[in-house]
């Protein structure tokens, strides 16, 4: 068989029989009896396109008639810059297979169904808007994975001349796991938007905090490697140097995130004003109600931040220094005929930082609220009193249970 | 056990005391103040951190053979666990000889404290890889022996419940609590890399020691109390 390549000023071709012609990787060899029939001779390839897409082509899939666009357009375009106008005056209103239409019933994933009703046709205004028109056409066959696409758009007619179901078994010519990408390999699901590279990279960033939290409360940060983090997080050692130097400045970000997230804990706790003990309460219950729930975080940043560089000890010790100066309001606020001496504060909020780490290694975090009245007494006593210390504690105990 | 005899079976170096009850460990050998390569460790660690010395280094620092080394250690590990239980033992002498020339519970724990604070003074490195360098130790072990010695330091201040009006009253984490302060407040200042001060802060230390104990204002008198006689420990020199 030959292919006869619709080129320009080609004036044989006006009077050669349709039979077989090639359109570049396309051929329409194979058309259907009738439409051979109907198509005298030497009417031209362009009249038994036309004849072909005008039968709308229901016995045949999409890529089908992908296809044949593609030789129409082609063909449109030899026959432009040849000023050799076509058998067929009206390329002006030449019609264009709507591929938007969809497929119909019965589509499976590994096949989806490529038979579509007869389509609607849309008149194509210019060559432009058609060729336009076919790309968004292929687009719309995005819910195939584009390797299928790839597939079909390099499918001969031969494949599906008989037409109907022909098209889906051309696609199951192809295995399915070559036919359609695995999960793991598609920027985004079949069929659903996809994923900005910035949004992916914030998720892998996610990832990671996640793993780097649970690897070095589980392993301590010493004994802890950026390897046990990426096997964590599943994502490649690459991924995790996009975002950090190292473990160390890995665990100063996580230190950051778990700080931040305290601070907001405590910030929805604390009411609007009240007094320095009643604040105290309101910020420390949520606190600690937040390191119950979070027991690697806590210990993280309660245990594991000791043992890190420089810039996360000097966060340990900016954390310290935030209670002893909330602490040292206590004084303002005392009513007490009391001296307190000037490492006073500090040496409290070591000693309530030491109680938290005991629990937390003790495992009895979970106790929150003995937990909560055991420091708050700690803290508040100096300042108020044993009496109106526990009033106070037994206040915020019965306005936690109410809320 | 009669007083007479508890006095008796007492083994210490210092001033005899009064209290009873708690026998003082004796001194370890060899000195860990005189070792040399127990000292070259000390020293290494403070400079360089655990992870990054080496037992070349120790034996290069102390002027020693590696097989002097090897007759007494296995490895940097077990060097390090030695020299520590060592230092802690000798600390524990310390305190206890300390603690045995007071009179009471209160006399004791102040003698302790000042103790401690000439301790902490004279021996700065010690006390930075004690209480920093051995945190970040990859050695379990090693952090074990840290916080022993913490627990150590609450089980001395808890002998104050006897000592209380209502011992009941006393919470139950008093101790740790104070002991923990102490050595957190340590932590921040070394962290932060400002001056421990250790006699500037000894009184006020005893002051949050004892309040759970005796009440508010008996501690506040720790404020103004003077150092007591029988706090200066002296250890015997290398024979």
């Amino acid at each position: 068989m030959g292919f006869h390549r619709l080129a320009t000023g080609d004036a044989n071709l006006r009077d050669q029989p349709v039979r077989e012609v090639g359109f570049g990787d396309h051929h329409l060899g194979d058309l259907t009896q009738g439409h051979r029939e109907r198509i005298a001779p030497g009417s031209g390839t362009a009249a038994v396109i036309q004849e072909a897409i005008r039968e709308g082509f229901d016995q045949v899939g999409v890529a089908a008639q992908v296809t044949v666009v593609a030789a129409v357009e082609e063909a449109v375009e030899d026959s432009a810059a040849d000023a050799r106008p076509l058998e067929d005056q009206t390329y002006g209103q030449l019609l264009v297979p709507d591929l938007s239409c969809g497929f119909d019933g019965g589509a499976t994933e590994e096949a989806p169904n490529l038979r579509v009703p007869k389509p609607p046709f849309a008149k194509v205004a210019d060559l432009g808007r058609w060729r336009e028109e076919r790309r968004a056409g292929i687009q719309r066959l995005g819910n195939l994975a584009s390797n299928q696409k790839l597939c079909l758009q390099k499918m001969s007619w031969s494949h599906y001349a008989d037409g109907g179901e022909i098209s889906r078994n051309a696609v199951r010519r192809y295995p399915a796991h070559v036919a359609r990408l695995p999960q793991a390999l598609q920027n985004a699901p079949v069929g659903q938007t996809r994923v900005s590279r910035e949004e992916l990279s914030e998720r892998q960033l996610e990832r990671i905090l996640a793993a780097a939290t649970e690897v070095f409360a589980k392993r301590g940060f010493q004994d802890s490697t950026v390897d046990n983090i990426v096997a964590t997080a599943e994502v490649g050692v690459g991924s995790f140097y996009a975002h950090f130097d190292g473990k160390d400045e890995c665990l100063d970000y996580v230190c950051g995130r778990i700080s931040a997230e305290a601070h907001a804990a405590i910030a929805a706790g604390l009411g609007d004003g009240g007094s320095w003990a009643e604040r105290l309460c309101d910020g420390l219950h949520p606190l600690l109600a937040f390191a119950s729930a979070n027991p690697l975080a806590a210990r993280v940043v309660l245990l594991e931040a000791q043992t890190g560089g420089p810039k996360v000890l000097g966060r340990y010790a900016t954390m310290i220094d935030e209670v002893v100066d909330f602490l040292r309001l206590g004084r303002e606020a005392s009513t007490l005929d009391r001296q307190w001496p000037p490492a006073f504060e500090e040496a409290t909020a070591g000693g309530l930082v030491w109680l938290l780490q005991e629990r937390l290694v003790r495992g009895e975090l979970a106790e929150v609220d003995s937990l909560f009245a055991e420091l708050a007494e700690v803290a508040l006593e100096p300042y108020l009193g044993t009496t109106a210390a526990r009033r106070q504690i037994k206040a915020t105990l019965s306005a936690s249970k109410q809320t | 056990m009669p007083l007479a005899q508890r006095a008796r079976s007492r083994t210490f170096e210092g001033p005899a005391g009064t209290l009873g009850g708690h026998p003082i460990p004796p001194r370890p050998k060899p000195d860990p103040f005189s070792d040399p390569i127990e000292i070259a460790l000390i020293d290494l660690i403070f400079e360089r951190g655990y992870e990054a010395v080496d037992e070349q280094s120790i034996v290069a620092r102390a002027g020693a053979t590696m097989a002097e080394f090897r007759d007494r250690f296995v490895d940097k590990q077990d060097c390090t666990v030695q020299t520590i239980e060592a230092c802690l033992q000798d600390f524990r002498w310390m305190v206890e000889t300390a603690y045995n020339s007071g009179t009471d519970w209160r006399q004791g724990l102040r003698a302790c404290g000042w103790a401690v604070a000439d301790h902490l003074d004279e021996h700065p490195e010690l006390v930075h890889v004690l209480v920093l360098g051995l945190l970040g130790a990859k050695n379990e072990m090693l952090r074990v022996l840290r916080e022993e010695t913490l627990m150590y330091g609450a089980t001395v201040i808890e002998r104050g419940r006897a000592a209380a009006v209502d011992p009941d009253a006393v919470p139950a984490g008093a101790a740790a609590m104070a002991m923990g302060s102490i050595a957190q407040l340590l932590t921040h200042r070394l962290q932060k890399g400002v001056d421990v001060a250790p006699h500037e802060t000894v009184r006020q230390m005893l002051y949050l020691s004892m309040r759970p104990y005796i009440g508010e204002e008996a501690a506040a008198e720790e404020l103004r109390l003077p150092r007591p006689p029988g706090s200066r420990v002296r250890r015997p020199t290398l024979a």
